[in-house]
């Protein structure tokens, strides 16, 4: 009798504690289902180059003393990333119009990253070896591989030349739309 | 007194029973667990493979947390067996994955398509024939994916199919919330006050029809 009243214990015990986790997961889950959270919120960007950019993600979980056999995952991924000038930057006051003259002096704000967009369907899973004593890479592991791919591109950004391709072309659209709008000369520099 | 000798052997069910639950936890601990929290990635090279030119008005953006549900038959030798005893749309035994995206969804105008008739001056009135304002990219990244619960194996396309869905509601609740008209309606009014620097009297920016 004792000995039973144990393993019933036992066994409630551990199926207590292993369902806890998911309901508690579960019902917090249901709170942020109710709540839509959402904004719209205005923007003033105008972005100027488009860098595609591939990168290799590629990771070895070797045997740790517990374990058994390696595992190992390779993906191939694209980034796309967009830069430009943040207009909300821009000093009105900087402009200098000259109408007789018909020139113009623009100065712009430094170009910056807009966006960077990694989008799910261009991160391929090309290679995966799992040694059968090991569990396969859960779909969890697989995000935060990704996300440390993410990381490095990003990182990397300043040593691309995109900011520096992003200013050349933010002149070269102010210039052909100036020159549109009737102006001769046009300076447009970058502070 | 007599006392009653207790032989090895009739503790062997108890032990037994002992390592079985041990094992079960075990099992149950480590197929929750990420193996490895600390997985790192080699570094490799970024490659640049395209540069594009581009003139894209952002005017407006959509920010949304979207949690997308999804489940499907457990593929497992044991599943597929117990399966087979369930009704066609409810499996018996059920993977589960909940993912939560935090993405945005980006909208203005693409000012490359501005041609030389688009703009016109007379008088001192600037008047600018902007196109249609439109998405220009819905964006949830990997930092922006977080599984909120994983049950049972999910391949990496399954999740790509789940988190496609995702991106796909985040673009329908855009358009529903009024993305675009508010990307068009800030764009303009942006522009006007943009190009009203260039020192124009009056400055008329419209949208084609």
């Amino acid at each position: 009798m004792m000995k039973k009243t144990i393993f019933l214990a036992i066994v409630l015990l551990f199926a207590c504690t292993s369902c806890r986790q998911n309901e508690v997961k579960i019902l917090s889950l249901q709170e942020k289902m109710n709540a839509k959270v959402s904004e719209l919120t205005e923007m003033n960007e105008l972005g100027t180059v488009e860098y595609k950019v591939t990168k290799v993600v590629k990771a070895s979980d070797d045997a740790k003393w517990y374990q058994f056999g390696d595992r190992k995952i390779l993906f191939q991924c694209t980034a796309y990333l967009k830069a430009g000038v943040n207009l909300n930057k821009f000093d009105p006051s900087k402009v200098k119009v000259n109408e007789k003259e018909k020139s113009v002096v623009v100065v712009l704000p430094r170009a910056e990253l807009l966006s960077f967009n990694m989008p799910p369907e261009s991160a391929r899973m090309v290679y995966e070896k799992v040694a059968i004593t090991r569990f396969d890479f859960s779909a969890q592991e697989r995000n935060l591989l990704l996300q440390q791919g993410e990381k490095e591109i990003r990182d990397n950004v300043p040593t691309m030349g995109i900011l520096q391709d992003a200013e050349k072309n933010a002149a070269a659209f102010f210039r052909s739309l100036l020159s549109q709008m009737g102006f001769e000369s046009i300076t447009i520099k970058f502070a | 007194m007599e006392r009653k000798r207790v032989s090895f052997a009739s503790f062997l069910p108890v032990l037994a029973l002992i390592i079985l639950i041990a094992a079960i936890a075990g099992y149950f601990y480590f197929k929750n667990k990420p193996e490895d929290e600390g997985l790192k990635i080699d570094e490799t090279a970024n490659v640049v493979t395209e540069i594009k030119k581009i003139a894209q008005f952002t005017s407006a953006c959509y920010y949304e947390d979207v949690i997308l549900k999804d489940s499907k038959a457990n593929e497992t030798l044991g599943g597929k067996v117990l399966n087979t005893f369930s009704k066609k749309d409810k499996p018996l035994l059920e993977d589960q994955i909940v993912i939560v995206a935090s993405g945005n969804v980006r909208a203005g105008f693409d000012l490359s398509k501005l041609t030389e008739q688009d703009v016109q001056v007379q008088d001192s009135v600037l008047t600018v024939r902007i196109p249609k304002a439109e998405i220009f990219e819905v964006i949830v990244n990997p930092s922006g994916f977080d599984i909120y619960i994983e049950e049972g194996s999910w391949s990496h396309e399954q999740v790509t199919n789940v988190e496609n869905k995702a991106m796909k509601r985040l673009r329908e609740d855009a358009i529903r919330d009024g993305l675009l008209e508010k990307a068009t309606d800030l764009g303009v009014a942006k522009l006007t006050d943009l190009f009203k620097t260039f020192g124009f009297r009056d400055v008329v920016v419209t949208v084609k029809g």
